[in-house]
């Protein structure tokens, strides 16, 4: 079941060609995606505030909310672009430390993306590196929807603990295509 | 007040280059497990009874200080050089007003003659730095490995003083010398609630 934010439609159709809408997200001037009247919800546990529909036995009211424009390329060669709003794209994989608290345990990530209608989609990778040249990709995704901005919840079967000590955690983010990394939240119990 | 070591002393290794078959890539995430690294004996930043919290942070999350600088993945969250100009790759830190930094760990792949460093360094905005503490990775015949800074101790002033961590990749462009992460040994701040407004009841 998706949920449309139907305020944000409701001021972009009053106020949309009269009156544009300024980013101001150190693009100034460059008017506001309009498409932002499509913006999909799926749903997920992640979605109450008071950790009720966590797995049982865990308080889960911790979030940890990254803008897509805070990820960087992994290498030279890839272009990236930014379209506004805290979204980038790139020919290749975009990645972010992921720092939280020692011992809290992750019980899965949102990822909030960009797809106006093209077949491709968002890739979305929790992985940790032990710095010893071995990693262990604890979640993967992709994207489904191609309405426009959306975001889809992904869960982790198992939740991971965050162990500072032994390995680091990164967020990487592919964008197939046009596609848009807008973000992703990381959702955990402290 | 400045302290610059921006250029690392070069040519530690001068003895066995054992340079390894090449490793293959991974173009993206989703990387096969390599063999582990031998055991670094060098454990100051984990005694015993846990009193250090810590910061640790994959080398693939570093970004170039500078456009020109040519770098490529290369898996199991290490980036190398693959040409270009500009050497230094950095990271944010953000830890809590008041922890007490004392440690930093490099993570490092090096079958090189070359070696790469990494900083602490605290920035003053207005033309300053300072690196508080250094290491370099060393050539190592099993090629993974980590290496221990000497230890500081730095209390964190997010008021005056932004920290970044720093790699200095030096002049190696390939896969045989790779940055692979940092972890920042720290003790957190003591959060004294019940004694913040004094000992003596205050008036309201």
């Amino acid at each position: 079941m998706n949920k449309t934010i139907s305020g944000i439609a409701v001021a972009a159709m009053l106020f949309g060609p009269a009156s544009p809408v300024f980013a101001s997200d150190g693009i100034s001037g460059a008017p506001a995606s309009a498409q932002g009247i499509n913006y999909h919800h799926m749903p997920g546990p992640d979605m109450a505030a008071d950790g009720s529909l966590a797995p049982n036995g865990v308080v889960a009211n911790g979030y940890l909310f990254l803008a897509g424009s805070a990820f960087t390329p992994r290498t030279s060669t890839q272009t990236v672009t930014y379209p506004s709003s805290g979204c980038s794209n790139s020919s290749a994989a975009l990645t972010t430390s992921l720092e939280l608290p020692q011992g809290a345990s992750i019980l899965g990530v949102r990822l909030f993306y960009y797809n106006s209608g093209t077949p491709s989609d968002v890739g979305l990778f929790l992985t940790t590196y032990p710095g010893d040249g071995s990693s262990i990709d604890q979640l993967t995704g992709n994207s489904t929807l191609n309405t426009g901005y959306s975001s889809e919840y992904f869960n982790l079967a198992v939740p991971v603990v965050v162990d500072n000590i032994s390995r680091a955690h990164v967020l990487t983010g592919v964008t197939g295509g046009v596609t848009r990394l807008c973000g992703m939240r990381v959702f955990y119990s402290p | 007040m400045m302290t610059s070591i921006r250029k690392p002393v070069s040519m530690i290794a001068s003895g066995v280059f054992m340079l390894a078959a090449a490793m293959p890539m991974a173009a993206t995430a989703g990387d096969q497990p390599l063999p582990p690294r031998a055991p670094d004996l060098a454990q100051a930043d984990q005694p015993a009874g846990t009193v250090f919290n810590y910061l640790f942070i994959a080398g693939a999350t570093f970004h170039p200080l500078e456009s020109a600088t040519a770098f490529a993945y290369s898996g199991a969250g290490c980036i190398h050089k693959t040409g270009g100009s500009g050497n230094l790759f950095a990271h944010k830190v953000v830890l809590p007003e008041g922890a007490v930094v004392h440690y930093l760990r490099l993570y490092f792949f090096d079958t090189s003659t070359e070696k790469v460093t990494a900083f602490f360094t605290t920035y003053d905005a207005a033309g300053g730095f300072n690196e508080l503490t250094s290491v370099s990775s060393t050539n190592d015949a099993g090629g993974f490995a980590s290496t221990l800074s000497p230890e500081i101790s730095y209390t964190v002033d997010n008021f005056s003083a932004p920290i970044n961590l720093v790699a200095n990749l030096g002049a190696q462009n390939n896969n045989t010398l790779r940055f692979c992460g940092m972890r920042i040994a720290y003790e957190p701040p003591v959060l004294d609630t019940i004694f913040k407004d004094g000992f003596d009841p205050q008036p309201l």
